[in-house]
């Protein structure tokens, strides 16, 4: 069999059964949708003490709905971050303790195949989200701003694409890890804060800033904002998505050395739990 | 009363040997970084200006302040609504029979399990404190210690019984993360955590004053931004009271049904 | 066929994270251990647990890296070509893990088989005809999760052989299961060696499966074989006593210091009161039922029943047991 061929088998099977074992829990919609909201709407009332025609300084436009769709925008990024967060602690735990790391190591598939199966499973989890941001994109509709229809391709391309990378390199990453719900817990704020969620970046200290450039949330907000509100070009976010690029493949690159990496001190070792 | 101590022993051990530093992390970073957020977005976005009906509603300017007194709130109630998923983890461990066979009803359980969550959220919330007040601008100058003691003390019935409402809905639907992120999302909206409620439509904010943390929160404020003591603070002190006996009592009836319920499936 | 040689694993326990990561002394689980799994047999590792059976098994199955020594399947090294050894072998171990509980058993097949690089119609024919085999056809649409624990381990088998291994590790696994359950499972054991040409190691302390099942015993004690040739040969150099009962009716009186003076010396006798007479039991490290029968008899008491226990692998384990 091809190594394609090989890769492509284990990442859909690995989605496929990750999201078998995720779906079908009504309790879902909540989670995924209903909390999102809720943290939306008290970011955008964090704004309610400040003037409201200074709120350009925020989102670049004197607009009434740049705001709102600033941080549309801002939190849909987010959260997909965070769901690949949890879908890769939750893979982590079931296959630790359900005992069936063992059998993975065991079989021939591809390994990188089963990590970014786990990842894409990440953001198919996400749908209600996305049926969120739809509704929300809808009641804000007259707001967005798109230079063509392909921007918005390629908007939602600049965030889903270096999820889909980071969330391969934390499939990778948190299955070795003791505590993985720590490195999750302790993550989420500093990326919410960190990657121009509710705010530019710039307003951040230099120091702070250099933090930044190194999260993939931060360029695709970069590039995702000003081609969803602003009608930018291509070639206006050119700089951005070149970073998402690179940022992305790093990340592919990184995951399959971590992976491979971790299961050869897992052999070595006898212990899948490794930092 | 045996039971109670009994249970808060326990929980005192559980937290002692297998207690993961990254459960406080999360709630001191989540707490500090809604902090860092406000404070770029006042002093460094909008340049230290909050609007002029702010200032009518909270009756101060002093931003800082308000937003880090809401937010060392909402960790204390975060903290005491923790025991929330304690019955569910009963119930998964198999030990739920057990309890009930010596004897355990559900309210001692709580009643233990919050005692040590009491504690526990005070030396957090010294810590958070601690750790906000040097760099976010906020002071206690003005605060009331009497208060203060008052919003605290008065939080322990209203947070108990919305706690007892919380464990049984978390039994109910077999998952306590959903329960437990709606819940208090949902609460951090409504009590106004991290602005003023009166920003909020009349329904939503009429639905906020039946959650005993908008309660604890206005309490905290009153005390600290404008100096109110126990005694002025006492008409909020007993609707909480007030708030966590109704809040108890559903939280009984459900808690006890669900219990019976979780019971008839391990056996 | 599967060959190991001079195999050595240690582990060291690890406390501490991340920059304080501290190690243990090392503690020897396998230690120097030869051994050979033909194609069509069923190879027996017994031992004591701690002895080094699931390490062995785990580092032939590519799941563990020897720390010396070496082992090849089929003349594939397990450590150089480990992913060319991969789809040879397969593993199914005791215990209601290993499985996806919220996934249907036909999921999870569909899914392991995926991961064999087996798809479309082949692999929903495989799917069938293992669910046939492990009786689960009907309750295929079903989550695990409302399995009972032989179900879970009827499709854990299922599991373990989608890619029609050549080998086949069973690590215990009739743990925990009801006799017709076990006796089943025993069964598709043989019929996979004897008809498929599977090579199979089997792990297990249920003594009596062992005896049925395995072709060969290799008997591992503190990361060695200590002990090897088949249940006959295993039983024959056990140096343990010899149980003889005897039951004869009425107690008869002198019979005791009779057998006492005729037996050779170092006999221990014990008798027990009995619903039909009396029970006497002779232990002796040799086989004394016919001189024991002829005293008896001589004696004038009538013999309702005689019984010579064989030693088994129990009492090999036991000795196992005694000497560690």
């Amino acid at each position: 069999m091809s190594a394609l061929r090989s890769f492509l088998m284990a990442a859909r099977a690995e989605a496929v059964k990750e999201a078998r074992l995720h779906w079908g829990r009504g309790t879902n919609v909540v989670l995924e949708a209903v909390v999102p909201i809720l943290h939306f709407a008290i970011a955008w009332y964090m704004f309610a003490p400040f003037d409201a025609s200074e709120h350009v300084r925020v989102t670049g436009s004197s607009r009434e709905e740049a705001l709102p769709l600033f941080l549309l925008v801002g939190f849909l990024g987010f959260y997909v971050f965070q769901r690949l967060l949890w879908a890769a602690m939750e893979r982590a735990y079931r296959e630790r303790d359900g005992g069936t790391l063992e059998l993975l190591m065991l079989s021939p598939a591809n390994r990188f195949g089963l990590l970014v199966g786990g990842a894409a499973s990440g953001m198919v989890r996400a749908t209600w989200l996305y049926l969120a941001f739809l509704v929300g994109s809808a009641a804000l509709g007259h707001g967005w701003r798109v230079a063509h229809p392909g921007a918005v391709i390629v908007a939602l391309l600049a965030l889903l694409v270096p999820a889909l990378a980071f969330g391969t390199l934390l499939q990778g990453f948190l299955m070795h890890a003791f505590d993985t719900s720590a490195y999750v817990t302790l993550s989420q704020p500093p990326l919410s804060f960190l990657s121009g969620v509710r705010f530019p970046v710039h307003y951040l200290p230099g120091w702070l800033q250099a933090i930044a450039a190194l999260l993939p949330l931060t360029w695709s907000l970069r590039a995702a904002r000003p081609l969803l509100v602003e009608a930018a070009l291509l070639r206006d976010v050119g700089r951005e998505l070149g970073v998402l690029a690179l940022v992305s493949a790093a990340c592919f690159v990184l995951a399959a050395v971590v992976d491979r990496r971790a299961e050869a001190m897992t052999r070595r070792d006898g212990t899948a739990m490794l930092y | 009363m045996r039971a109670i101590l009994a249970t808060w022993r326990r929980e005192s051990w559980i937290h002692a040997r297998s207690y993961r530093l990254s459960f406080f992390g999360a709630a001191l970073l989540s707490a500090l970084f809604t902090l860092l957020a406000g404070r770029v977005l006042y002093r460094t976005v909008f340049g230290g200006q909050v609007t002029p009906a702010f200032i009518e509603m909270t009756g101060t300017r002093d931003y800082m302040t308000f937003l880090l007194v809401g937010l060392l709130a909402n960790s204390y109630a975060f903290r005491m609504l923790y025991c929330v998923r304690n019955v569910l983890e009963e119930h998964e461990m198999g030990t739920l029979p057990a309890l009930r066979l010596a004897g355990m009803t559900s309210a001692r359980f709580q009643l233990g399990c919050a005692g040590f969550a009491a504690c526990y959220a005070l030396v957090e919330l010294f810590i958070i404190a601690g750790a906000a007040l040097p760099w976010s601008g906020a002071s206690f100058g003005m605060a009331d210690a009497s208060g203060i003691a008052l919003a605290f003390v008065a939080g322990l019935p209203g947070l108990l019984g919305f706690s007892m409402l919380l464990s049984g809905l978390v039994l109910v639907v077999r998952n306590r993360l959903v329960v437990e992120s709606f819940a208090f999302t949902l609460m951090a909206l409504l009590a106004g955590v991290a602005f003023p409620v009166s920003y909020l439509p009349v329904p939503l904010q009429a639905l906020g004053h039946a959650l005993p943390l908008t309660w604890i929160v206005g309490m905290l404020r009153g005390a600290v931004l404008h100096g109110a003591d126990a005694r002025a603070l006492m008409p909020e002190a007993l609707a909480l009271l007030g708030i966590g006996i109704v809040h108890g009592a559903l939280g009984i009836f459900v808690l006890r049904r669900a219990v019976r319920d979780a019971l008839a499936v391990a056996a | 066929m599967i060959r190991a040689e001079g195999l050595c694993k240690s582990f060291r326990a690890r406390t501490g994270r991340l920059l304080w990561v501290r190690h243990g002394a090392p503690k020897v689980a396998v230690d120097g251990l030869d051994l050979d799994v033909p194609e069509g047999a069923v190879t027996g590792l017994l031992g004591l647990n701690g002895a080094g059976k699931s390490t062995t098994i785990k580092m032939l199955a590519t799941l563990l890296e020897p720390d010396s020594g070496r082992a090849s399947v089929d003349g594939l090294d397990v450590v150089r070509d480990a992913a060319r050894v991969r789809p040879l072998v397969n593993m199914i171990a005791g215990g209601e893990r290993s499985l996806y509980l919220r996934l249907t058993a036909r999921e999870n097949l569909w899914y392991f088989g995926q991961l064999y690089g087996l798809s479309g119609g082949a692999l929903d024919d495989r799917i069938d005809e293992l669910l046939e085999l492990v009786d689960l056809r009907a309750a295929a649409g079903d989550r695990v999760e409302t399995y009972s624990k032989g179900m879970r381990q009827r499709l854990q088998i299922a599991r373990g052989l989608v890619n029609r291994p050549r080998y086949l590790f069973l690590d215990e696994p009739t743990l925990g299961l009801d006799v017709p359950v076990a006796r089943r499972l025993r069964a598709v054991t043989r019929q996979l060696a004897r008809e498929q040409g599977c090579g199979i190691v089997l792990t297990s302390h249920d003594m009596a499966e062992v005896e049925e099942l395995c072709d060969h015993i290799s008997v591992i004690d503190r990361g060695r074989i200590v002990r090897e040739g088949t249940a006959a040969q295993l039983k024959a150099g056990l140096v343990v006593e010899r149980l003889t009962r005897i039951l004869v009716t009425g107690n008869p009186e002198g019979l005791i210091d009779a057998l006492r003076s005729s037996l050779p010396p170092g006999v221990r006798i014990e008798t027990a009161p009995d619903e039909r007479g009396t029970l006497i039991s002779l232990a002796a490290p040799d086989d004394v039922t016919g001189a024991a029968v002829a005293v008896v008899a001589a004696r004038g008491a009538h013999v309702l029943r005689a019984e010579s226990v064989e030693p088994s692998l129990a009492d090999l384990m036991l000795q196992l047991g005694g000497s560690s």
